[in-house]
């Protein structure tokens, strides 16, 4: 264990850091360029707005992408405040994505996780994907927070109005040559920090001194490691009240990222099961 | 390339020969895999009634999990040592080579594993193959299931001695070959127990193995400048040319040249948010560079020095490696990526070769044919502007590199047969000696309206009335007669230059000092021109004007219908500086006396004109006037 404790020089992770900002910035680019209208999914959480940080570098400190946040009415609110305050801040679009009908037939996870996640999450993406004919959709995903992310390409087809995701037979993608050359009407999610670690992700943000929403910063021994909807999120015992602790604590944590999400837990392949359909 | 602290490394092989297995173990072994993932992994391998499988950590997909199978790679981070590793997994099977490639062409090492039972397979060779096209030239090999053999050591130096031998015949450098037990943790390393029968082994384990791969490895580099070009965006009122660095460096103030259009300006800032302008960007870094004119480009445009600058050209020969079931059309054309360049490609087989066409998993030369010219280089100057793939609509089916040039040799018209050359009474020396000076051409290579044609009619005029045997071959005026039937396709361009290469020859044989004034845009054609007249013969002049000055000189008013010529050189179509002129002669800076002057003083130097023969200035500018 005495490994992952490993020093390495400051300069080093910068270099480190430095190298997935860049091409994270270069995928952002080419989507801007090769779809026809590019949108991201903000969640609120430290990936996404990690990554919203990097669309602003991209384009030098303005910011031509609408937000899009589905919002399951289920959210912890103090991530709806930091998103409506931060949104005013920084002079950002924003688009909300509800699956009303769902929720005022009283769609909860009490039905089921998946079912509710179904409706609540993937069937509001859908409708605003098929709503505002989104063609590119950013998203703050990550290979290294389970299986089927691991599996993911940077640009990912989804076929049959988003519905599809063809991961048996997943194009190339070569070096730095991404697949835009779809028919117009496929949907393309777009990942541009696939290649970050949750460990990457904390040291950017403190490198970047990034704003992050106060839920990740342990209060009474509690913190948030992922942030989710509030009844089938848990916090996690932790100490961590600084980023310099966060990441630390990431540094020999035996606990997954994503453990206090009970929907991951339904079942051995919930992931993909849910990615498969258009779940994010 | 390297100076992240993660080494990627690709672990390649035949199918079921243990990939999977091996990253699994490695992982396990680091202590870094989740509790939650083992127990899940632990739980399902209960439910399919199976020991402990390690490489389900990789195999994360249901159907890969029932079928025991890689379909797609995946990628984890891994640490031992100190040495923070980015472990690439990837399928073995070949139906799924379009993964496997997926995944290798972000690695800088290689590893290669081998069943000791099964030895050496299909795909043991064409990963091989791969990894030497892909630029992974750094593996260790790991020879594993050792316990299927209960250790036998003559079994591994069997194998060992067959593998040493199947790697010498690609561009690859072995590390060291390992071997182990991945699902028995033999050998893999942090674990002392060893099994008797194993005793015999005495070299490293494969932890240690990997780490010596990882620390000898040397990024073949590259130190010319190019950047290709994304973008180019307006915001807050001002032009951002966006792109990202392949190799070499760049800072404000320097002069660079846009390939294949010719444009040319200078850096004025290198931008970024939120810490403004930066000093220098490097390889592997995106740019937003401010430029000191409004030039128009595209996207698809490579940026670098004028005087270390891309291949330009709409064919080349190519190292192919076919990744899809659908065989290749020779006939259709293809979607050629290079960069964020792109354009339709149609890929040509020698028609001597009996295999018309390639199936999934081939790898082989091929001439590429482009529907216009792109900005590339070779693959032996280690850039990455060599690495390119083609598309069928949507899909990716066949990537490679550009390995050469097409040669001059197959551009001269095949040798008719039954025909031998004629030799005449009188030689070249013969005429020399009345004439009394040698005979040469001087061939002046350079934008329209740099001045070309002024030079070559005054430098005629002026040594035709020192006595000199002189004439001028115009390329327009060729283009009128001999030439009519050309266009100004590349193919169209580098045909005329041939002609013109010809006839200058039988002047210069004749003792004639020949001025050729032709744009010749491209190295290759100056080349065959150099060869069809001899090396000692041909004088390339390059005559240099910046196109901007060019533009406004605009002669033939050429520039002017930049929309309908839609392959004005230097705007829409290449033009290639000649990298070692005999002489620049700056046309902007200089008057035609000057020229005139340098032209002769070179002239002298090399013996071509004698000295006696040389006017006096005076003379010279009365001439003109």
């Amino acid at each position: 264990m005495s490994s992952l404790n490993t020093k390495s020089r400051p300069s080093q992770v910068t270099d480190h850091l430095r190298e997935l900002e860049h091409k994270s910035i270069y995928i952002i680019r080419e989507a801007y360029k090769n779809t026809k209208n590019l949108y991201m999914l903000w969640s609120m959480g430290k990936d996404s707005t990690v990554l919203l940080h990097l669309i602003r570098k991209a384009f030098l400190g303005s910011f031509p992408i609408t937000l899009i946040h589905i919002d399951t009415n289920y959210k912890i609110p103090e991530m709806i405040t930091f998103r409506d305050e931060y949104v005013k801040r920084h002079n950002l679009k924003l688009i909300i994505g509800q699956n009303k009908v769902a929720l005022d037939n009283g769609m909860n996870h009490t039905l089921g996780k998946l079912t509710c996640c179904g409706a609540l999450k993937t069937q509001a993406l859908l409708d605003i994907i098929d709503e505002l004919k989104i063609h590119g959709l950013m998203l703050g995903i990550r290979r290294d927070e389970e299986g089927s992310r691991g599996k993911e390409r940077v640009v990912s087809p989804r076929f049959n109005n988003g519905k599809d995701w063809e991961y048996k037979d997943q194009l190339a993608e070569i070096w730095d040559y991404y697949n835009y050359h779809l028919p117009s009407d496929v949907h393309l999610r777009i990942h541009p920090i696939l290649h970050w670690t949750e460990l990457d992700v904390w040291e950017y943000i403190k490198l970047e001194n990034l704003e992050i929403l106060p839920l990740y910063y342990a209060r009474n021994g509690k913190r948030y490691r992922s942030l989710g909807c509030y009844p089938c999120t848990n916090s996690i015992d932790s100490e961590a009240t600084t980023l310099e602790a966060i990441i630390e604590e990431l540094k020999i944590t035996k606990e997954s990222e994503r453990a206090g999400r009970a929907q991951d837990q339904a079942d051995n392949h919930a992931m993909q099961l849910l990615r498969k359909i258009g779940y994010m | 390339m390297n100076k992240s602290e993660h080494h990627n490394v690709v672990v390649v092989g035949h199918v079921d020969h243990g990939k999977s297995t091996l990253l699994g173990r490695l992982m396990l072994n680091s202590g870094l895999v989740h509790k939650e993932k083992i127990d899940k992994v632990t739980k399902i391998c209960q439910e399919k009634q199976l020991n402990f499988e390690p490489a389900f950590l990789f195999d994360a997909l249901a159907e890969e999990q029932d079928q025991g199978v890689t379909i797609d790679t995946t990628r984890v981070i891994y640490e031992s040592n100190n040495i923070k590793y980015c472990l690439i997994d990837v399928p073995g099977h070949l139906e799924f080579l379009k993964n496997m490639i997926t995944g290798a062409s972000e690695a800088f090492n290689g590893i290669l594993i081998v069943d000791i039972e099964e030895g050496i397979q299909a795909q043991t060779r064409r990963h091989l193959s791969i990894l030497a096209m892909l630029g992974i030239e750094n593996v260790l090999i790991t020879i594993n299931k050792m316990d299927k053999v209960s250790f036998n050591q003559t079994s591994f130096s069997e194998l060992s001695a067959q593998l040493t031998e199947l790697v010498k015949t690609y561009q690859i450098n072995l590390n060291a070959i390992i071997p182990i037990s991945a699902l028995f943790d033999v050998n893999i390393g942090n674990s002392s127990d060893t099994k008797p029968e194993f005793t015999w082994y005495k070299g490293l384990n494969f932890t240690k193995a990997l780490e010596n791969l990882v620390l000898n490895y040397k990024p073949a580099s590259c130190d010319n400048l190019s950047i290709i070009l994304q973008d180019v965006y307006k915001f807050n009122d001002n032009r951002y040319f966006v792109g990202k660095v392949l190799s070499g460096t760049i800072k404000p103030d320097d002069r660079i040249m846009f390939f294949p259009s010719g444009k040319q300006s200078s850096v004025k800032s290198i931008e970024t948010y939120p810490s403004q302008s930066i000093e220098t960007a490097t390889a592997n870094e995106t740019v937003a560079l401010c430029l000191n004119d409004q030039i128009y480009v595209e996207r698809g445009e490579v940026i670098a020095f004028s005087h270390a600058a891309p291949n330009v050209d709409n064919s080349f020969v190519v190292n192919l490696a076919w990744l899809i079931s659908d065989v290749l059309d020779i006939n259709k054309k293809y979607l050629f990526k290079i960069g964020c360049a792109q354009t339709y490609a149609k890929v040509k087989i020698d028609s001597s070769d009996e295999n018309m066409s390639m199936s999934l998993g081939d790898i082989r030369l091929v001439t590429l044919e482009l529907d216009k010219p792109v900005a590339f280089a070779l693959k032996s100057t280690n850039s990455q502007l060599a690495n390119f793939v083609l598309c069928d609509e949507y899909r990716t089916v066949a990537c490679g590199n550009i390995i050469n040039l097409i040669t001059s040799d197959s551009q001269v018209a095949p040798k008719p047969q039954n025909v031998s050359k004629e030799l005449g009474f009188i030689n070249r020396l013969q005429r020399q000696s009345v004439n009394k000076h040698k005979s040469c051409v001087l061939w002046l290579t350079g934008l329209s309206g740099s001045g070309k044609s002024s030079l070559a009619r005054s430098l005629e005029q002026d040594l035709f009335n020192k006595g000199y045997q002189v004439i001028v071959l115009d390329a327009d005026n060729l283009r009128l007669g001999l030439c009519s039937d050309l266009g100004f396709t590349p193919g169209d361009r580098s045909q005329n230059n041939r002609r013109i290469a010809h006839v200058a020859n039988l002047f210069k044989e004749a003792g004639f000092i020949v001025i050729v004034a032709c744009i010749s845009p491209y190295i290759k054609d100056r080349q065959l021109a150099r060869q069809i007249i001899s090396d000692d013969d041909f004088k390339e002049i390059f005559v240099f004007c910046p196109l901007e000055i060019c533009q406004l000189r605009d002669p033939k008013g050429l520039y002017k219908h930049d929309g309908t010529a839609n392959s004005m050189t230097g705007v829409q179509s290449p033009y290639q500086i000649p990298l070692n002129p005999h002489l620049r002669i700056d046309t902007s800076e200089l008057s035609i006396e000057e020229e005139i002057e340098l032209v002769n003083d070179f002239m002298l130097k090399h013996g071509i004109l004698a000295t006696k023969l040389k006017n006096n200035k005076a003379k010279l500018s009365k001439i003109l006037n």
